[in-house]
């Protein structure tokens, strides 16, 4: 499943091997105008992956405001019509009224669910989700240990990306140090809080004085699973994804050529790997 | 009325004597010193106390449990149901999908990391067994008012304390002194006016979220659970703040205004100030007082 945050990269995507490419919506996807498409080109977007035989998700993993869900649902009525194959959500009660409106679609709970163990799964399979996102960096002895047990959701995790500092999902730092609210389509959008309609600013990157003893950010580390790929499958992992839906088209392609080579040295290695998504 | 604590040696009648109930146990780190949901003995002993004193007990879980962390915390939530816990709170929703199956009829809350944004989630909770909620903190006043009234929960209202504003996997601490003694020295991060304090594993405001000035607004709007973060604090902050909170709820409750004087005996125990969190739509760390912002 690869990233992209313009038309641009959805086709570079597509040109290196992804069969699934995510994308994001202005304000009602984290990242805010960075990372989200202009809503007029989620068309455009569509018909690539119609024409390579590959199928688009579009990640609505903004919480949408409670008082306003009928806006939501009106939107998203669009954007299902124009032919988006499934959705990755963040909240777990719209999984299961988006499950119940459009019972083909295929639903992924997002990292911020915050799955981390078994039971999580089984939570969010209940929930509506066909497929959960585990969160970066995760070991395969742990997947091992989420996957394990037959009747669960498929387990997706990150082939590459950013293990922060926080549990994705499990951090609302930014809005607590700079958030305005702003009025917009009727609903309210909140763009210091990435969960809300806007983008984080990663304010856990700033050089923090640590209780006087040393100065730096909050740790993080670039993970990136290429070389154990089989580790993953062999754990119960049914897909890989790649973060980062601000990358330029040319890194989109770079890394989704990494993926897919490692992939297919899967095939030539014997390993049994028949990922597609729903 | 409630509050936290993480070890048996806090569970002292004059320093709980404001509070109603007590959540027991620290749910953001495993190894820390005392903590009531690895040690049997002491959280039956905690839980048998609570009683003497007539409070209710409650016990909180891991806010961030591995799967192979679960089998610990379905034992220690045994032992406390034998000893006859009120309630469990948590945070996890496979740990709440855990419990209501082999925990049936289980008073359930959720906890301050259980992700509740909207009805739908609350209602997805409610599903479980789950009958007390504590609303994600960047909710708004308005929006925990509608959340409230569309699932008919229970809603906890944090209203004074530091707030929890993240958690991890790695204790961030580990390279700065030795575990466990390292997390219970208080230890701030700061970068220019901003300051939170760092348990190692959670990460919480500097500032006190303080609501003092607004009980009888909470009041109105039908609010009647009310908590007051201390597991980070020590026992003197847990019994003087409790105390003021219930002077100031009693006397809104008979529709006083209260002391005056509230948010500066407060201010004592609050060395980096207060904040309202995000109650009024505003950036959390923002304090508006006794202003109620238009």
């Amino acid at each position: 499943m690869a990233p992209a945050g313009s038309r641009e990269a959805v086709a570079a995507a597509l040109a290196s091997g992804a069969d699934v490419v995510y994308v994001g919506l202005a304000g009602w996807s984290r990242g805010g105008s960075l990372a989200g498409l202009p809503a007029g080109e989620l068309a455009a977007c569509v018909a690539l992956v119609r024409e390579a035989g590959a199928r688009l998700y579009l990640a609505l993993n903004v919480v949408p405001d409670l008082r306003a869900l009928e806006v939501f649902w009106e939107k998203l009525a669009g954007w299902v019509a124009l032919g988006v194959d499934g959705l990755i959500l963040n909240d777990y009660g719209l999984l299961r009224e988006v499950r119940r409106r459009y019972p083909g679609l295929g639903l992924t709970a997002s990292v911020g669910c915050g799955a981390l163990n078994r039971e999580d799964l089984l939570f969010l399979a209940a929930a509506g989700a066909d497929t959960v996102v585990l969160p970066p960096g995760i070991a395969p002895e742990e997947v091992a240990a989420v996957a394990s047990g037959g009747m669960a959701p498929a387990v997706e995790v990150f082939a590459r990306g950013v293990r922060e500092p926080f549990l994705l999902g499990r951090c609302w730092l930014a809005g607590y140090l700079r958030r305005v609210a702003v009025p917009r389509e009727g609903r309210t959008l909140y763009p210091g809080s990435a969960r809300r309609g806007g983008t984080c600013g990663r304010p856990c990157r700033v050089p923090w004085n640590w209780g006087g003893r040393a100065a730096g950010p909050l740790p993080e580390e670039e993970i990136a699973v290429y070389h154990h790929l089989a580790e993953y499958v062999a754990a119960g992992v049914r897909y890989f994804k790649i973060q980062g839906r601000d990358l330029p088209p040319e890194r989109v392609r770079v890394l989704v050529e990494e993926l897919r080579a490692g992939l297919e040295r899967l095939d030539h290695g014997g390993v049994a790997y028949t990922g597609r998504y729903p | 009325m409630h509050t936290q604590v993480a070890t048996l040696e806090e569970i002292d009648s004059g320093y709980l004597e404001p509070y109603d109930a007590v959540y027991l146990g620290h749910p953001y780190c495993g190894r820390y010193p005392g903590n009531l949901l690895a040690d049997h003995g002491a959280l039956r002993e905690a839980i048998r106390r609570l009683r003497y004193l007539g409070k209710r007990a409650y016990l909180s879980t891991p806010a961030a449990p591995t799967s192979p962390e679960l089998p610990a915390v379905r034992e220690a939530v045994a032992v406390a149901v034998a000893a006859g816990i009120d309630a469990v709170e948590a945070h996890n929703l496979g740990l709440i999908h855990m419990l209501a199956r082999e925990f049936p009829g289980l008073e359930l809350h959720a906890g301050c990391f259980a992700g509740v944004y909207t009805h739908l989630g609350a209602l997805e909770l409610k599903r479980y067994g789950v009958t007390r909620i504590t609303p994600n903190f960047e909710l708004s006043l308005d929006e925990i008012d509608y959340l409230k009234e569309a699932t008919g929960l229970e809603v906890t209202l944090w209203v004074h304390g530091k707030i929890p504003l993240g958690i991890t996997r790695d204790c961030f601490l580990l390279a700065y002194g030795e575990c466990p003694a390292v997390c219970r020295e208080d230890f701030w991060l700061r970068h220019r006016d901003w300051v939170l304090k760092c348990m190692g594993t959670v990460v919480l405001s500097g500032p006190d979220l303080c609501m003092v000035e607004h009980l009888a607004d909470l009041l109105a709007r039908g609010y009647r659970t009310f908590c007051i973060g201390t597991l980070t604090e020590g026992p003197a902050y847990r019994r003087e703040v409790g105390r003021i909170y219930r002077e100031a709820l009693e006397a809104a409750g008979r529709g006083g205004a209260g002391a005056r004087d509230l948010p500066e005996r407060l201010a004592t125990h609050s060395p980096h100030g207060f904040c309202n969190g995000y109650f009024f739509g505003r950036s959390g760390r923002d304090y508006v007082g006794a202003a109620v912002p238009g």
